[in-house]
């Protein structure tokens, strides 16, 4: 029999393209703030899980172990979750493991990501992930691959850059209120349009950025977090799954990974109907593309259909569905699972009317978080609920 | 499966990992590096909740998770080997004098540093030596780890 578990506290650093901090110290700090903020120390936790993305960009094999007193895990029970972008919330996930399982009153789950270790740019590590012998000796870039995809999504629906780019505006308008933001902006459909091509279609207002960051958040089984706190947010459903690393076997138009991981998190949470019950949405936009493919892919609305949601507003911080709020990798920043964790921050502060200027209206009570990663098929899904 | 003992029986695709690194100090490792870079001196962080000074220094104290501010030089005496190798080079090559490998401690600090023995016969290294940091010359000093030419017998 499985126990309730809740969020009880969460924290996060500044997003910034090359921070002064170390992993190790970007990771304290988000932990810091986690268990001040769930009233607990380091002492009360009884287990620890990092997550944190390749290897390759912190520039230090086993980098787990590496952070790991950063994050509070010294003489504990300590675990890395590794699942490419989709670390942020499968780091969640892990910690849930931790406390349903009955094994942790109190987990705290640290991610952390040191982008700019890696020179001259991040994206040196990542031309590492595609198969050494059938994809690496055509030296493709990782805009590449995004730009395959989205030139096929855009073409099943009959989709217009317009909407997409829209995308783009609402999430880095939003991020102006989030003081950890790296590129807040209040821009136009025109600049995005207007903004260079890297790789038709994909200009580069549709890219969020490398970053440097750290996230956290603590766990509690239901009888602690009553002990800590009169504002548990309920980890109700968790998700992940994971499709095809072939390109050209899996549905590039659809996101089959998302149904899947969405679905799995939805029947735990006793959702029936996600259009309608969730409240506010986090979703996993590292291109602006990616918050439409991936809303539907959630079954937030029927398939092609996210990008006319977001033309008629309907995704805006006061629309029917909120989705990023944050402001989203788009305009927070994108240290990869540091990423994934500020959005399950992010339902945090909002299901506790904690958001601020973010707060999006009339008392949000489900949210969602999702994260996308591994070979762009992987997705980890949470359900919280206050 | 069979045994492959003749390469070209099979194809290869040569590939490599071509990444580079600038790595940050970090807030406590500026302060570290700048003092053995200016001064010659060593610095650790104090817990004053624990009760003890770390090297080298943290922005945390991994006990009690509290954010450490006080910095303080370590004293020159009190550094032994707590425990050392003697070896060959990097790439595994016999050298006419082997490296001395040291884990130095300090009898106030927790940890310590990693760092080769000079000017010491292999022969007479012994463990719970008594040894001193060796700073390079001032105008060769860069800020990094290699500002120390490494510990030395303390006589």
């Amino acid at each position: 029999m499985k126990s309730r578990v809740a969020v009880v506290g969460a924290g996060m650093t500044l997003f910034r393209r090359r921070l002064l901090e170390t992993g190790k110290e970007l990771s304290f700090e988000a932990a810091k703030m986690a268990l001040e903020s769930g009233g607990a120390t380091i002492g009360d936790v009884d287990s620890v899980v990092m997550g944190t993305a390749p290897d390759a960009f912190d520039g230090i094999h086993m980098k787990g172990e590496y952070l790991s007193d950063g994050a509070g895990g010294w003489r504990k029970p300590y675990t890395r979750a590794y699942v490419g972008g989709g670390t942020g919330v499968f780091a969640a996930v892990a910690g849930w493991w931790h406390v349903a399982s009955g094994f942790s009153d109190l987990c705290l789950a640290v991610t952390e990501e040191k982008m700019s270790s890696c020179q001259p740019h991040p994206q040196y590590a990542f031309l590492t992930i595609f198969d050494h012998t059938l994809e690496r000796p055509l030296r493709p870039n990782l805009l590449w691959i995004f730009a395959l995809e989205m030139n096929r999504y855009m073409h099943t629906y009959s989709i217009p850059k317009e909407h997409i780019a829209m995308v783009s505006v609402k999430n880095k308008g939003n991020a102006l209120h989030h003081p950890c933001s790296q590129l807040g902006a209040k821009i136009t459909v025109d600049d995005v349009l207007n903004s260079e091509v890297i790789a038709w279609p994909v200009q580069l207002l549709d890219v969020s950025p490398t970053s440097d960051g750290a996230a956290a958040i603590l766990l509690a089984s239901e009888e602690k977090a009553r002990e800590l706190t009169d504002s548990p947010v309920w980890l109700d459903g968790v998700g992940w799954a994971i499709d095809s690393a072939y390109w050209t076997n899996r549905e590039l138009a659809y996101p089959v990974y998302a149904e899947k991981a969405g679905r799995m998190a939805y029947r735990m949470a006793g959702i029936t109907d996600p259009s309608k019950e969730i409240d506010v949405a986090e979703v996993y936009d590292p291109f602006s593309y990616k918050e439409l493919h991936h809303m539907e892919g959630l079954q937030l609305c029927p398939r092609g259909k996210a990008p006319g949601l977001t033309a008629d507003g309907v995704t805006q911080k006061d629309g029917d569905l909120p989705v990023n709020p944050s402001g989203g990798l788009l305009g927070v920043g994108n240290p990869i699972a540091a990423a994934g964790m500020m959005k399950v921050c992010e339902i945090f502060w909002q299901l506790r009317g904690e958001a601020g200027k973010r707060q999006v209206p009339d008392s949000p009570e489900v949210g969602l978080a999702h994260a996308w990663g591994d070979l762009m098929q992987f997705s980890s899904v949470v359900i919280m609920r206050r | 499966m069979d045994r492959v003992d003749r390469p070209q029986d099979i194809k290869y695709w040569y590939g490599g990992i071509d990444t580079a690194y600038r790595y940050t100090v970090g807030i406590a490792g500026e302060r570290f590096f700048r003092e053995l870079r200016d001064t010659g001196k060593i610095l650790a962080s104090r817990c004053h909740r624990c009760n003890e000074a770390y090297v080298p220094p943290r922005l945390y104290c991994v006990k009690c998770f509290s954010e450490l501010k006080d910095y303080e030089e370590v004293p020159d005496d009190g550094w032994y080997i707590h425990t050392y190798s003697t070896a060959r080079n990097q790439e595994g090559q016999r050298l006419q004098e082997p490296l001395i490998w040291v884990v130095a401690k300090h009898r106030h600090v927790v940890g310590g540093l990693v760092h080769r023995l000079t000017r010491a016969s292999p022969v007479d290294v012994t463990i719970g030596m008594r040894i001193r940091p060796l700073p390079k010359e001032k105008e060769r000093r860069i800020g990094s780890i290699l500002d120390l030419e490494g510990f030395v017998p303390s006589q």
